[in-house]
């Protein structure tokens, strides 16, 4: 999936595992199973260029991401314990609460070292 | 008959009162365990509190069997009680009830706990193929811009840090939060929140459900929180809190939402406050209470008689 969101374009299995083998040996036969399951789950389409397959991606990189931010963001007062945020979206008076809060404490704590 | 009105009695006060006392006290805060114990220990007596008090109605004790005398009613001699009841209406409105009562518990814990697992998984999948790993951190990469960072706590725990997260935070706050998280998968804190939606799911008008449930996500983010501040700056992390919160779109101010990262906050740019031995003591005795107080309570009718 990798390989074929940043190339943008299509591609055959050749084309992916010869790129992967910089960095990785892969069969040929199971990049060839990977590309083919990813067919049938539906993130890949394929069409027949000569006696290759050649892939292209359903869906961009950016579209499941913000699916996946969607999960993350929305909804935060119905969330079940599927996933533990370290802390929810503001509403604006609640960024500007905080922003006065973090802002008193650094002047006291300034006050106080130029007291002592 | 009795057992039942004081049983129902008890009900009523934990569910109505005990809240209210609860979110207004200051220690909780200070001893988020004994708190999240807490909390869920007066869950725990309401849903027996109410389940003793039906199965009363239908099986009354009316001699001293003690506190778990009716346990001792059950078998054959549940039969013939049955026949006697003060009412067969009595009897079978009691007994179905309580059936009722605890099947939708059961499945709301298990649908609670079933369903973020299977959420966490389609989530986790998702993630796998779109997410880039970040070895020296030990996190997973989002290229998105609204800083983020959450965790997929369970078997396979992760974490993830949005692209805008890693820029809206220095090293030192990311550590921080990154250590955070951590935190919550080590605690196996999703638990502990799927309890308490669980029960608010089952109840869900209860003012003791609702309570509960937002005050247990609060203390288990304060956990973390604390957990966090053993190793890294308080400031350091109230500071991350702030840049997470408000680096991206601001929420529409119409969605429900509660001020606790505020109170996080707040809490964070204060020095450490711990309870006492006391304190803690007296938080652990009033949870072994409310869990015990409802088997006591159905030997009522025993010390009646024996003080008559």
């Amino acid at each position: 999936m990798d390989r074929l969101w940043t190339w943008g374009r299509p591609a055959t299995v050749r084309e992916v595992v010869d790129d992967l083998a910089k960095t990785r040996t892969s069969a040929y036969t199971t990049v060839m199973t990977v590309m083919d399951i990813l067919f049938t789950k539906g993130w890949l389409t394929r069409e027949k260029r000569g006696r290759a397959w050649v892939y292209s991606a359903t869906t961009t990189r950016e579209q499941y991401t913000a699916r996946l931010m969607r999960d993350v963001l929305g909804e935060s007062r119905d969330r079940t314990a599927a996933l533990v945020h370290f802390v929810d979206q503001m509403t604006a008076e609640e960024a500007a609460a905080l922003r006065e809060a973090l802002a008193r404490f650094s002047q006291q704590s300034t006050s106080q070292e130029t007291a002592s | 008959m009795i057992a039942a009105l004081v049983l129902a009695g008890y009900a009523v006060l934990v569910a109505a009162a005990a809240p209210r006392l609860l979110a207004r006290a200051a220690w909780p805060h200070r001893a988020p365990v004994a708190a999240v114990t807490l909390w869920l220990a007066l869950a725990f007596s309401f849903v027996a509190a109410v389940l003793l008090a039906l199965v009363h109605l239908a099986v009354p004790i009316d001699s001293g069997h003690g506190p778990f005398g009716w346990l001792s009613v059950c078998g054959s001699t549940l039969v013939a009680h049955m026949h006697s009841p003060p009412s067969a209406a009595a009897a079978a409105f009691g007994l179905s009830a309580a059936a009722v009562v605890l099947a939708r518990l059961l499945a709301t814990t298990v649908s609670s706990i079933v369903g973020a697992a299977r959420k966490r998984g389609e989530h986790a999948r998702l993630l796998a193929l779109v997410a880039c790993r970040d070895q020296a951190l030990g996190v997973l990469v989002l290229d998105h811009g609204t800083p983020a960072v959450y965790c997929l706590p369970g078997r396979c725990p992760r974490i993830v840090v949005t692209s805008g997260a890693m820029e809206a935070l220095t090293e030192p706050q990311l550590a921080a939060v990154i250590a955070h998280e951590r935190a919550h998968i080590a605690g196996r804190h999703h638990i502990l929140i799927a309890l308490a939606e669980a029960f608010d799911r089952a109840f869900p008008r209860l003012p003791l459900a609702r309570t509960a449930r937002a005050e247990v996500e609060l203390l288990v983010e304060m956990l973390a929180d604390d957990r966090a501040a053993d190793r890294h700056d308080r400031h350091l992390l109230a500071t991350a809190l702030y840049e997470v919160a408000a680096g991206g779109a601001p929420r529409p101010a119409l969605a429900a939402g509660g001020p606790s990262a505020l109170a996080r906050m707040r809490r964070l740019l204060r020095p450490a406050e711990t309870l006492g031995l006391a304190g803690r003591f007296g938080a652990a005795s009033l949870s072994s209470a409310a869990i015990v107080l409802p088997a006591l309570l159905t030997c009522v009718p025993a010390v009646v008689l024996c003080a008559a």
